[in-house]
Formats: structure tokens, sequence, C-alpha cells
């Protein structure tokens, strides 16, 4: 922990390369077909979205994008549920270690779709979910051990707790609904 | 007098033949392409000289025809090397075009036999429908394709739908793949896994031509959860065993025609006949399917009587437009209980969520202070007491 908070500039760049590189090992199924799809409807014609370079292109962009939304995300979340007393620039730079770890999680289960790929349509939904648990908990249990002062736990933890359970029965409204 | 009858006979008796040739030529003009292609081609190995000379053989027939070309080169990787092969696309626009359909045959062969049943009679019967329609005006582009490289692993047709826009997919009303439908006792429709407008209205339209050969309705496979869980194919049933499991698994409304002798209705065994049963076989000969006789010719023109007459006729226009809405949904069957598996696993982290956050409310409750005067009790010492007093 000290040695994050006196190099604190230099383990955030450190921080944002490993959310990248596990955001596209974990998202790669995804980034695939996203690719696809773009070479397919944009550059129609031009046979590119076979190309790894291009998948990797999309994946890092993307990437990107998505430590801008979260950091955004973050901020609002913690001002929202009147949480104060956490350092925010350490909580952020912790946001996106765990995040990174869920996307190393699901990057690692989808292994076994080389081995087995019947699994891809029930993994993508299970492997998902599984690890987003595991890294929110994780998460969860880092910074109530370090971060929370005593008297606010059961607040975070109602925090934590809300987010998990809106996101998962957003995902599975999102998903049943697109199945009827 | 005499001599003009004698003559009037005699070109009689010399003509007489020659129409019931005709006639009988007429009948089977699918059987009559089959015969010129697996003559002209009789070698047809993906990736050999005699595909690609029998890809050239076919774009020129829909050049004659006055079908506008496509050459679609494309190469795979097998074990053996690159292999290069080629698609041969005609089509042919709808003034008011309600949608595409897209009607295709393989026309590689495996390395053994001429492939005369396996797949030059599906070509022949594509070409004789091409005939048929070349002049007229339809509601719907019509894609004739003869697919390259089908024995090595659908290579063509994937190709082909790789480079289908997701425009031209959603605007695809139907893709027909015909695939060996010369030998066999019977003639099958491979629909949906459930009975279907589409499946039902080419059986029953199949079966009108008063041929003695007839078409059944066959489902396209009993374990599609299997088959679309997955981002390749796994394992074939005869339904998929061809250039249309790319098409469907695509969202692509499809129907598979394949003549064959199943043991029974639910049944993807072929009856052992060793004499006409000769796919992947040397016996697959222009021989093989003629000593198959006149149920081979049927096989092939009813096919084609079908498929060209379901084209020019406006009674099949709804049905082919509501092809797509009578698919089956299967990512709903592939992937709800997965939905279930999350579901429970929600519903545990829930239960624990509640009991933890109890948990933690009553230990908030003990604030620092508290926890210590607690202490201060629990291990009450002489002062404390005296304090108390």
């Amino acid at each position: 922990m000290d040695v994050i908070k006196k190099n604190f500039s230099l383990s955030m760049w450190l921080t944002r390369i490993i959310f990248v590189i596990c955001y596209v090992f974990g998202r790669w199924l995804y980034l695939r077909s996203f690719s696809a799809l773009m070479g397919d409807t944009l550059v129609y014609g031009i046979n590119i979205y076979g190309t790894y370079w291009f998948t990797l292109l999309v994946g890092i962009l993307s990437a990107f994008l998505s430590l801008f939304i979260i950091k955004l995300l973050a901020t609002w979340i913690m001002r929202a549920s009147g949480i104060y007393y956490l350092p925010m620039r350490e909580i952020y730079l912790f946001v996106l270690l765990f995040v990174a770890l869920k996307n190393l999680i699901v990057g690692v289960l989808s292994l076994v779709y080389y081995i087995a790929p019947v699994l891809i349509g029930w993994g993508v939904i299970v492997f998902d979910f599984v690890a987003l648990l595991a890294a929110s908990l994780g998460f969860y249990f880092f910074v109530d051990k370090h971060y929370v002062p005593e008297g606010n736990r059961a607040n975070f933890f109602k925090l934590i707790f809300t987010l998990i359970l809106a996101f998962s029965l957003f995902k599975i409204v999102i998903g049943v609904y697109s199945l009827v | 007098m005499k001599k003009i009858i004698c003559l009037f006979i005699v070109i009689l008796i010399s003509i007489a033949p020659m129409a019931v040739f005709a006639d009988s030529s007429d009948q089977y003009s699918a059987y009559d392409f089959l015969n010129d292609f697996v003559t002209a081609c009789p070698q047809r190995v993906s990736g050999s000289e005699g595909e690609t000379l029998a890809a050239e053989y076919i774009k020129n027939k829909f050049i004659e025809m006055g079908y506008q070309t496509e050459w679609q080169e494309f190469n795979f990787t097998i074990d053996s090397g690159t292999i290069n092969s080629q698609n041969v696309v005609a089509r042919m626009f709808a003034q008011n075009s309600l949608g595409q359909i897209i009607i295709g045959a393989h026309y590689d062969s495996v390395n053994v036999g001429n492939g005369a049943n396996d797949n030059g009679s599906g070509v022949a019967v594509l070409l004789d429908i091409a005939q048929k329609i070349a002049d007229l005006s339809l509601n719907y582009d019509v894609v004739l394709v003869a697919f390259g490289a089908e024995e090595e692993g659908f290579y063509g047709s994937s190709h082909f739908v790789t480079n289908m826009s997701m425009t031209e997919r959603q605007s695809t009303l139907l893709m027909i793949n015909i695939d060996s439908v010369a030998v066999g006792d019977n003639l099958y429709f491979f629909g949906e896994d459930k009975a279907t407008a589409l499946n039902d209205s080419l059986v029953e339209l199949a079966n009108s031509f008063g041929y003695s050969q007839k078409a059944y309705a066959k489902p396209l496979s009993k374990d599609l959860n299997i088959i679309y869980a997955s981002t390749d194919i796994p394992y074939y049933h005869t339904g998929y065993a061809s250039d249309n499991s790319v098409f469907r698994i695509a969202g692509i409304p499809t129907e598979f025609v394949f003549s064959g002798t199943f043991e029974n209705y639910d049944s993807y065994t072929q009856t052992a006949d060793a004499d006409f049963w000769n796919m992947h076989t040397a016996n697959d000969t222009l021989l093989s399917v003629n000593s198959f006789g006149v149920k081979a010719k049927e096989n092939m023109q009813i096919v084609s009587d079908t498929l060209s007459n379901f084209l020019t006729n406006d009674d099949f226009k709804d049905i082919i437009i509501n092809a797509r809405a009578d698919m089956t949904n299967d990512i709903f069957w592939q992937t709800w209980p997965a939905y279930v598996i999350y579901g429970v696993l929600l519903l545990g982290f829930s239960i624990f969520g509640f009991l933890y956050l109890r948990k933690l409310r009553k230990l908030d409750l003990l604030t620092v202070n508290q926890k210590n005067e607690k202490k201060v009790f629990e291990s009450a010492s002489v002062e404390d007491i005296y304090d108390l007093k």
C-alpha cells in the first residue's frame, strides 16, 4: 500500500496498462464479433474483419473508452451515495485493478471454449457473472480492510451489494428480453 | 401413291423414336444437365484443375442463359496445404424485389468416383432451374450459387456467407441447398425442427407433380442446442451435413433437399443398399445413377419442378416472406438453462448479502466507544466495580 501511495503516478499508469491488456484478453470473443460486424457493415468489400490486428485496435480503443467511463461512474456513484470518507483517486485505481481482475477471470474461463466450444452458449452468461461476483467481493473486502472507517462498513457494503444486484438483474432482464 | 404412303410410313417410323426421346428428354431435362456435366467434368476434387474446369463449365452455362456472373475466389489451409477454390455466382434482379432468394449446390466432389449423385445431380438441378427462370420476371432477386470445396468442410459457402453484408443477410428471405438428389427411394426436405408452412408447402408441391418418387418433410436436426452453442459445427446430422448449415447458423432460413432412403422417419441412418447407396464411394458414377433407373431422373426432376414452380408461383409469396418468422428460436433453447444457473447464483448471493449486511449493521451499532464500554463491563476490574458503586 505504501509503495502505491509513494509512486502513485507510476502505479496509475501500470494499472491502466494492466486494465487494457486484461480488457482485450477477457473480451476477445465480443471484440471479434464486434470487429466482424464493423468490417462487414462499414468497410464492406474490404476483407478486414478477419484480421487480428483490427480486433486488437478495436479492443484497445474500447478499453481506453472504458477507462474514461469507469472514472465518471465511480466518481458519480461515490458522491451520489454520500461516501466522502474514501480517497477517491486511490479508490479509482483499485476499481480499475478489480475490473481488470474480472476481465482476467473471464478470459481464463473462456479458454475452455477452445477445448469445448459447446460451452460458449452458457459460458458467456454464467462465466461473466461468476467473474463479476469474485472481482466485486474482492474489491469490497480489500477496500473495507484498508480504507473504510469503523461504523461505516454496513453503509459501504450496502453500496457494493446494491450495485452488483442492480447490474446483475439488469443483465438478466436484458438477456431474457433478447431471447423472447 | 403406294410409294408416297411407304415413304410417309418410313419417315414416321424414323421420327417416332426421336419424338419419344424428345419427350423423355423434356420430361427429365435435369438429367440431361447431369449427363453433360459429369461427362465434361468427371473429376472435381477441391483445389484441383478439374474443379476449376467444372467452375468454368458452370459459369459458361450461366452466361449462355443470360445471367450476370461472378467468380468468387478463396483459399483455405488443410493438413495437406493451402487449397485454392472458387464459387460461381449468377444473379438475377427483380424489378420490384421483395427480397433475395439463394439457391445453391456444391460442384466439387470427393477423390473417388465421379460425384455424379454427390453433387453432379445438385448442379444439374441448379442449371435446370436457372434455365427455367432465366427469362421470367420474378418477385425476388435470385442468386444461383455453385459452391466450391464443400467436401473439405463447407469452405465455399462459408466464404460466400462471410462476404454477405448484414443488410444482405437480413434481406435474404430463404436459402435452398440442393445436395445429392439422384439416388434414393425418397426425397427429403429438411426445414426447421418443427412443421413450417414453408416445408409443408414444398413437400406438398413436390408430391403434386404425380411422379412415382415421393417427397417427405424431415427435421433439420434434433440437437440444435449442441450445434448452435458452438461457433463451429461440432457434428452433423444429415440435415446439417451440407452448405445450408452455414446459412442457417448465420440466421438465414434454409431448406435442404436431399434424396436417400432413411430407415424410418426419425432415423438418420440410410438403409444398407449396396447397389445404389453410393455417396463418397468409387461407385458414385453416372453408370450407378443410370442403374437406379427412372427413379434417379424423377428425383432430380421433382426438385427442379418444385423449386422453379415455388419461385414463380405467387401463391407462395407470403410463405416465403414469412419463412424467417417461422425459424426455431435456437438462441432461446440454447441459453435459457444458463439464465436459470445465473438466477440461482444471484439468489444465493442476495441471501448472503442480506445476512452479511445485517451482521455489519449490528457491528456498526457498536461504535468504538460502545465497544470500549462493553469491553469495560466484560472485563470488570475491582476499580470499575468501585466506580459503579
